[in-house]
């Protein structure tokens, strides 16, 4: 368990992270909150001996991903269009909003793959650890994201 | 700019809530160990008006596994409709062996057959470990014998630090079962809790569906060209969750294996004008009562929505040399 100086500065580093990563599987802005709530309470509990901040980050998003989840599996989960969350974002420019829109209009294994490549700079077989994923089943995901992307991208 | 300029721009305006590490700590400092959710404390003062409606509350429990809606492509709309049907039901029975616990959660199937969801779970992740490729088996009792369930898919892991889930899906001929016995071999076992390399868990999880014939659409079809040689389809049967193909064999020359029928091309028009494949790995059996007269049953491959009557305009089939197009004219 860690003292509170040390989570602080973990949770203040990745908490955003795991929200984007959580809204990217949820679509929804209350569900990703919570999932962040529960995945820095872990990360508060743990007694798990890290590595490195890496292996944190890593950590973190397996955690996030499995409460996700567990959210996905809930009775009363409900996602919801995102565009009402979008339009909260103030996006500096028209084309931020449409990339936004693609990204978080893919399907959820296709999305979260997506963020974890282009925005987090993981590499295939990082994906593939993390997610324990087959590498080649996330290869295949990221070129499908990618050609979805570019022609809904073209469209709009 | 480069993607990742790009995407820092776009994604980095999404931040979680600025309440979000004030409620961490509260919930820390309460040593709670985990925090409510704003939908569940919405809950919890809706609990006094859902006990009353219980009917409602059983309706909300009984929902559809994600993993057997996302297989069968099922929409929300139409969940409740299956269930009204008999086409599924919500097991729910759960059975503990060795730390691990076994449920079968739901089934669904028609005439042709049906599939089982068996939901293993175990507190400790390292049986369940992505280093372990276990293999399974799974046998179910019907009133006459034991029969070796096929398995149909790997549906899901979920590891945790302090639990792991396994989901497997089987498909059984059957319309019922009385107990389901799976064995694992090849686990990952944590040195702590000693655990044998093979577990097995055997339950009373019996199910029995109760639909009735009416879930069964069987269409006459008409081709659009004349063939000189080769099995031609004389019906099809729709039903929510899978497609039969009933061929007329009379005029085959050589004799066809059930593998032969299996491995012929199937593709259905929609009736917005898209075609989809039936693959030969969806086709889960062939029967061939003689030589003149076999039926092959796909599991659905397209949304059910579309297999409700008029959902389904053509169906294609392939010789090795060309298509032929059957038109569905009418359901009896």
């Amino acid at each position: 368990m860690y003292n509170n100086d040390e989570f602080s500065g973990y949770a203040k580093k990745y908490m955003d992270m795991v929200f984007r990563i959580a809204f990217s599987y949820l679509k929804c802005q209350a569900d990703a909150d919570d999932v962040t709530q529960d995945a820095l309470i872990r990360l508060y509990k743990t007694n798990k001996a890290f590595a490195s901040d890496a292996h944190v980050k890593n950590w973190l998003i397996r955690v996030t991903v499995n409460l996700c989840k567990n959210v996905f599996r809930s009775p009363w989960y409900k996602n919801e269009p995102i565009e009402a969350y979008a339009n909260t974002l103030q996006f500096e420019a028209q084309e931020d909003h449409e990339l936004f829109s693609v990204v978080m209009g893919l399907d959820k294994k296709y999305s979260m793959v997506v963020l974890l490549y282009y925005q987090e700079g993981y590499s295939i077989r990082e994906i593939s650890s993390i997610l324990r994923i087959p590498e080649k089943t996330i290869s295949t995901r990221l070129t499908r994201a990618k050609a979805k992307l570019k022609t809904m991208l073209t469209e709009a | 700019m480069t993607d990742k300029e790009l995407f820092d721009r776009t994604f980095l305006k999404m931040r979680a809530s600025e309440d979000t590490l004030q409620e961490v700590y509260s919930v820390i400092e309460r040593k709670e160990s985990r925090a409510y959710s704003k939908r569940t404390i919405f809950m919890a003062a809706a609990v006094a008006v859902v006990m009353a409606l219980s009917v409602t509350a059983f309706a909300a429990y009984s929902r559809w596994s994600p993993f057997l809606a996302e297989a069968f492509r099922v929409s929300e709309a139409q969940q409740s409709e299956l269930l009204g049907l008999g086409i599924t039901s919500f097991v729910g029975r759960s059975a503990e062996s060795n730390g691990i616990t076994m449920t079968a959660e739901q089934v669904i199937g028609d005439e042709y057959g049906c599939y089982v969801l068996i939901r293993l779970e175990t507190d400790d992740p390292e049986v369940f470990s992505h280093k372990a490729t276990p293999r399974i088996e799974v046998y179910l009792d019907d009133d006459a014998s034991k029969q070796i369930l096929e398995k149909w898919s790997w549906t899901d892991w979920m590891l945790e630090s302090d639990s792991a889930t396994m989901y497997i899906g089987c498909w059984t001929s059957g319309k019922s079962g009385h107990g389901i016995t799976v064995t694992l071999t090849g686990l990952m076992g944590s040195s702590e809790q000693n655990y044998s390399n093979v577990w097995e868990g055997c339950a009373n999880l019996s199910w029995n569906l109760s639909f009735n014939d009416d879930t069964t659409e069987r269409y006459s079809v008409v081709s659009d060209k004349n063939t000189v040689a080769g099995p031609t389809i004389e019906y099809i049967c729709l039903t929510p969750v899978s497609v039969c193909v009933y061929y007329d064999a009379k005029s085959v020359r050589e004799f066809m294996t059930a593998e032969d029928y299996t491995l012929r091309p199937v593709s259905l028009t929609l009736d917005n004008g898209s075609k989809c494949d039936l693959s030969m790995s969806a086709s889960r059996s062939t029967f061939i009562s003689d030589r003149n007269d076999v039926e092959v049953y796909y599991m659905v491959q397209v949304s059910t929505e579309q297999l409700l009557p008029g959902g389904i305009k053509e169906v294609g089939i392939s010789n090795g040399n060309e298509v032929i197009n059957y038109r569905l004219v009418e359901a009896s």
